[in-house]
């Protein structure tokens, strides 16, 4: 099993080595460095034996996971909390795919517009969010509050025809 | 936003746009969509399991109408057309969308990434309501289809849409077929009233009696834009029973 030296500063995990008798070792590994390396093989579903080896397989995929999740909330998030982002057609598709892929592969759950502060927000890139997230919006977490922030966030920002913009989401 | 004969229309890269001509039964609806090839093209349901990108204007001679959404809302719903375009042009097949008659089972068959999920029973989409379902998808709702009801004359629609999934050459098993006879209602969603929808929304979906009665006028709009010629009468007799057509699918 590899190992890496060093504890990663964004998603790390315990890497277990040892024999048949008990884990001898603990490190940190680098996710990075890890999923370059193992095999496929390695991303299997959690254990239904007890083994280390599967244990740790389980614990990587469980790990990556989550750094999916956090990669593709942080790729819609950085636009929509940019005010001064352009709203072109590359920034739409970009929070489109993002919020895409983040339901696809970890679920509507797994998909956070909570807490949104309108000042802060990008009113009509917030739209567009919720516009590729409309088909999961009763599981999608703070779903019909940032419709709010996103109509505070427009009137911040003058926007000329919010209820035109917010159509169909209120 | 008003419809204008396609020939004469200067679409913009934003505009995204419902492309009305006439089918091989009633009219034929789809989007014409700005897409990487620098263009707009026609992005339809052609017919069972034929989800078609080609050129716009199409073959046929048609008028389009820009949607009145805000930027946002076309530039959502130009994405979500990408998404299915690329998928035609991959030929996935996940985007085989069978034809089907039943309205209320569709709703939310489009994923956002453009994959065809259909609803448990044997259901597909009409040309009109894979228009009206892609904007349902991304929030803007054109039609309220619950305020559909049947017509006489579409117990005729319905009997040649069966004849002509029942040629061979449609690609449509029995059970579908017979799932289609078995699950209409009575109740269908017309092309020009999908256009004439998109004509009056601002903001809320339509009713039917609205689309309707300016359904109608949009049917006058394509006839005046493109005139029908007179065929001689044995012509007319040999087109008694319409055979299927890879490109306009009834609708």
């Amino acid at each position: 099993m590899l190992l890496a030296q060093q504890q990663s500063d964004t998603v790390g995990i315990p890497v277990f080595h040892g024999g048949s008798n008990g884990f001898g070792l603990v490190e940190w590994c680098d996710l990075d460095r890890f999923a370059a390396v193992v095999p496929v093989g390695w991303f299997v579903s959690p254990p239904t034996t007890p083994s280390f080896s599967s244990g740790a397989a389980w614990a990587v995929q469980e790990a990556l996971k989550t750094k999916t999740v956090f990669a593709l909330t942080a790729s819609w998030k950085r636009l929509v909390l940019d005010r001064k982002a352009p709203v072109d057609f590359p920034h739409v598709s970009t929070i489109f795919d993002s919020v895409l892929r983040l339901i696809q592969t970890s679920g509507p759950g797994q998909m956070n517009m909570a807490n949104l502060d309108a000042a802060e927000v990008n009113g009509e890139l917030l739209v567009s969010a919720l516009r590729a997230s409309f088909r999961w919006r009763a599981e999608v977490i703070g779903w019909g509050d940032a419709v709010s922030v996103a109509r505070k966030a427009l009137e911040m920002a003058n926007h000329k025809d919010i209820d035109l913009c917010l159509a169909g989401l209120e | 936003m008003a419809f204008e004969c396609s020939a004469d229309a200067k679409l913009q890269p934003d505009d995204v746009a419902l492309v009305l001509h006439r089918g091989d039964i009633g009219r034929h609806i789809g989007f014409a969509v700005f897409t990487l090839k620098g263009t707009h093209q026609f992005l339809h349901l052609a017919w069972h399991k034929q989800v078609r990108l080609g050129d716009f204007p199409p073959e046929k001679c048609s008028i389009v109408g820009r949607l009145p959404f805000d930027r946002v809302g076309l530039m959502s719903l130009k994405k979500a057309l990408w998404n299915i375009g690329k998928k035609v042009s991959n030929k996935a097949a996940a985007i085989e969308i069978p034809y089907g008659v039943n309205i209320d089972p569709i709703k939310g068959s489009f994923k956002k990434d453009g994959a065809y999920h259909p609803p448990a029973v044997k259901d597909g989409l009409t040309c009109a309501t894979f228009v009206s379902e892609l904007c349902r998808g991304v929030g803007l709702p054109l039609l309220s289809e619950g305020s559909w009801t049947a017509r006489a004359e579409d117990a005729d629609w319905i009997e040649q849409i069966c004849v002509m999934l029942a040629d061979p050459r449609s690609g449509a098993d029995e059970g579908h077929i017979a799932h289609v006879r078995a699950s209409f209602d009575g109740i269908r969603i017309r092309p020009e009233e999908v256009a004439a929808a998109a004509v009056l929304w601002k903001g809320k979906p339509i009713d039917m009696g609205p689309a309707e009665t300016d359904g109608k006028a949009l049917v006058a709009k394509l006839d005046e834009c493109c005139p029908v010629e007179a065929k001689p009468v044995a012509e007319q007799q040999a087109e008694q029973v319409p055979e299927p057509s890879a490109e306009q699918a009834p609708a």
